[in-house]
């Protein structure tokens, strides 16, 4: 590599230099410098930085969220053939938007389907007994 | 410009990559990730080769490859769901999603 | 203007779509998760629509002109009757099953009916997008099809490996899709072909691309070595939609296939002929000797698919008129063998709800009606005259004689006809040599008896008066080669 391309990363080499001498020398001056006061657990809590952890955060959470999540998916990809569509409105005409009612009207017995089925029902369990043996 | 082939290198590394993920992962879930890795490879190579061959011919875009990510993506959602659906009833019925317990079906 | 010409081409697949969105309504007004009473009638109009769709689609000509949307030709409509009359026969098929779900039972006739308007489709694509879009209409409505029984762990099982080799395949596709359009510019079959005729080194990124592409196909054929899903996913997913795998999907997955190889391939057709007698031979190998051990029916009848699938990859090699006319004609004996032989099982099969082969021994002695059934069936899958079967056979390698190239393939598959006698047989000695394991009293309907019966007369009539079906595949053939 030719010198003078190296001589171009001079200025970040200083100010990486620069940035980690200022925070090295407060902690240090802060370390120096500062009173030692005894800890105690209170000073130790989440003070204003949100809540007590309850449990550990690798938890099972309920399946529905997977199924609200699943139908979100599917609803939102839709939506893909939704912005040519749109971009192109005046250009595409009376055809495209038949055809968009038409794939929306689709869509719209899928979404009753799913309410009809109790797919966003958040208060009623999967019943095990509902599976096809 | 980023050379062609250098969007091709990316896609083919990612289209290996899902397909080992598929061969060595042993959990459901992981398994179907590493096959959407596999089609989002196939979607870079389309958008990567409709870009560049709207830049050879000069007067006609080519938004073939572009339109084809669409339904890529779309049938790919539709895919992931029904095959999430399927490892839901997995692990209700067989408390697993170890993909090497799911082998009762042999001679 | 684009309207008439997409409702030309996809008529019937409009149709369809809005048949099954009609019958999801239905069950949801009707039914609401009960079991009994509505779940027949959803399903007795899903069978009323598909035969009016199966007389219109007799009814309708070939069209004209080509479109940029699809190919409505004799080839396609040759298939989209088959496919519609697949879905009718599983229809069919699963009245005496449905008694097994014990979930809803109202999307099943949809689900189908979907299935069956992406086959459709598959029949008159001329593009790769709607290939795309259409095989996985088909391939995904096919996941939930085969764990439908989704508290039954080998339904499950059955789902999830389909759902994860399914998935794969499709990638394998998308990639191989994405390479043939970059290199060729062009996602129209046409457009490949031209590129392919133009030059006389063809770009190894257009092979490479056609390869994979051929690899998602071969998934969906269930050819060696692509088929490690399909002695699972059979033995696992519910009966009928077994038979509907087992004759729709490869259906399905021949019609693409033999579109991409007579048409898009047609100008370096003579490179692709060695691997596709590659997977042939490996597939009848594979599917033949894999058959022998098998202890469960539907098991047994997998592998026999898979054998089945060489078959028609031979003839995929050949690539002349005669050849391609013999796969039309193979097909629809396979329908009806296949039907018959699927419909015994479940018939035999219901209380216990498995399909062990010792449920069927001694079926001689208990019902001679369904013994005699599945005889012919079995007959017909072995390729013994006077049944169609034999005449399928003799087609497809009448006209692999010709290519002697071919001849070591031809050879081969005349050694498995002799093995699959020997398993084909086996089957017949335990209905007619062997005591009855079961001894419960089998419940056959009368719509049982009459599909066992039109299964039966087709594959006798195919096999001795075969000649106007050999017409209208040479004629739908013909269409490919235009």
């Amino acid at each position: 590599m030719p010198e003078n391309a190296l001589n171009d990363y001079l200025p970040v080499l200083m100010l990486l230099l620069f940035c980690v001498s200022f925070a090295g020398i407060n902690l240090l001056a802060s370390w120096a410098l500062g009173k030692r006061a005894p800890t105690n657990p209170d000073k130790d809590s989440a003070f204003e930085c949100g809540m007590q952890p309850l449990d550990q955060g690798r938890q099972r959470f309920s399946v529905r969220f997977y199924v609200v999540a699943m139908l979100f998916i599917l609803f939102d990809v839709e939506v893909v053939f939704l912005y040519p569509w749109a971009i192109k409105y005046k250009a595409l005409g009376m055809f495209a938007l038949v055809e968009m009612l038409v794939f929306l009207g689709v869509l719209f017995i899928g979404w009753l389907y799913v309410v009809k089925k109790g797919a966003l029902d958040w208060n009623t369990q999967p019943k095990p007994g509902r599976l096809n043996k | 410009m980023i050379p062609l082939e250098h969007y091709l290198y990316l896609s083919g590394i990612l289209f290996t990559l899902g397909l080992c993920g598929v061969m060595m992962r042993r959990n459901v879930i992981l398994v179907l990730m590493s096959v959407e890795i596999m089609l989002n490879a196939a979607n870079i190579a389309l958008v990567a080769f409709s870009k560049y061959l709207s830049a050879g011919a000069a007067e006609s875009v080519q938004l073939d490859g572009q339109v084809f990510v669409f339904f890529t993506i779309a049938v790919a959602a539709a895919e992931a769901a029904v095959a999430l659906v399927i490892a839901m009833a997995l692990f209700r019925r067989l408390d697993t999603v170890n993909v090497d317990d799911v082998a009762n079906l042999r001679w | 203007m684009d309207t008439s010409q997409i409702l030309n081409v996809f008529g019937i697949e409009m149709w369809l779509g809005v048949l099954a969105l009609v019958l999801i309504v239905a069950d949801l007004i009707t039914g609401r998760g009960r079991l009994t009473g509505p779940a027949d009638m959803v399903r007795l109009v899903a069978m009323g629509g598909l035969a009016v769709l199966l007389a219109y689609a007799f009814m309708l000509s070939p069209a004209e002109q080509a479109s940029s949307w699809g190919t409505l030709d004799t080839f396609a409509l040759f298939f989209k009757r088959f496919f519609i009359a697949t879905a009718l026969f599983t229809l069919l098929l699963s009245a005496p099953y449905e008694a097994r779900f014990t979930g809803g039972r109202g999307e099943f006739p949809a689900l189908v009916v979907f299935t069956t308007m992406g086959m459709c489709m598959l029949a008159s694509v001329s593009d790769f997008v709607t290939l795309f879009v259409a095989l996985e209409l088909v391939t995904v409505t096919l996941f939930l099809l085969a764990a439908y029984r989704s508290g039954l762990p080998r339904s499950i099982e059955a789902g999830i490996k389909f759902v994860i080799i399914g998935a794969v395949a499709a990638a394998f596709l998308v990639y191989g899709i994405a390479f043939v359009y970059g290199t060729t510019g062009s996602l129209d079959f046409e457009g490949v072909r031209a590129a392919l005729a133009a030059t006389d080194e063809v770009p190894k990124g257009l092979t490479f691309g056609l390869l994979l592409v051929v690899v998602g196909l071969a998934f969906k054929l269930g050819a060696v070595p692509f088929h490690i899903w399909v002695p699972d996913v059979y033995q696992g997913a519910p009966t009928p939609v077994t038979a509907f795998l087992s004759v729709g999907s490869k259906a399905a997955g021949v019609v693409l296939l033999m579109r991409l190889v007579f048409t898009v391939l047609g100008p370096v057709a003579g490179q692709w002929a060695t691997l596709l007698a590659g997977l042939a031979a490996l597939s009848l190998l594979m599917g033949n000797l894999g058959a022998i051990p098998q202890k469960d029916m539907k098991r047994f009848l997998g592998y026999s698919g898979i054998a089945h699938a060489g078959f028609l990859l031979i003839a995929m090699a050949v690539q002349s008129e005669a050849s391609a006319s013999a796969v039309l004609f193979y097909m629809v004996a396979y329908l009806f063998a296949n039907i018959a032989a699927f419909l015994v099982v479940i018939v035999v099969s219901r209380t216990p709800d498995n399909a062990h082969m010792d449920r069927i021994n001694g079926l001689a002695e208990r019902s001679p009606f369904l013994a005699l059934a599945l005889t012919v069936s079995m007959l017909s899958l072995a390729g013994v005259p006077p049944f169609a079967g034999f005449v399928g056979k003799f087609l497809i390698l009448r006209a692999a004689v010709a290519d002697p190239a071919l001849l070591p393939v031809v050879i081969l598959s005349l050694v498995m006809i002799v093995v699959s006698l020997y398993y084909y047989l086996c089957i017949l000695k335990r209905m007619y040599f062997r005591e009855p394991v079961d001894t419960g009293v089998l419940e056959i309907t009368g719509s049982t008896r009459l599909i066992l019966l039109v299964c039966v007369v087709a594959s006798v009539v195919l096999g001795i008066y075969f000649n106007p079906l050999v017409v209208a595949a040479e004629k739908g053939a013909a269409a490919l080669f235009g």
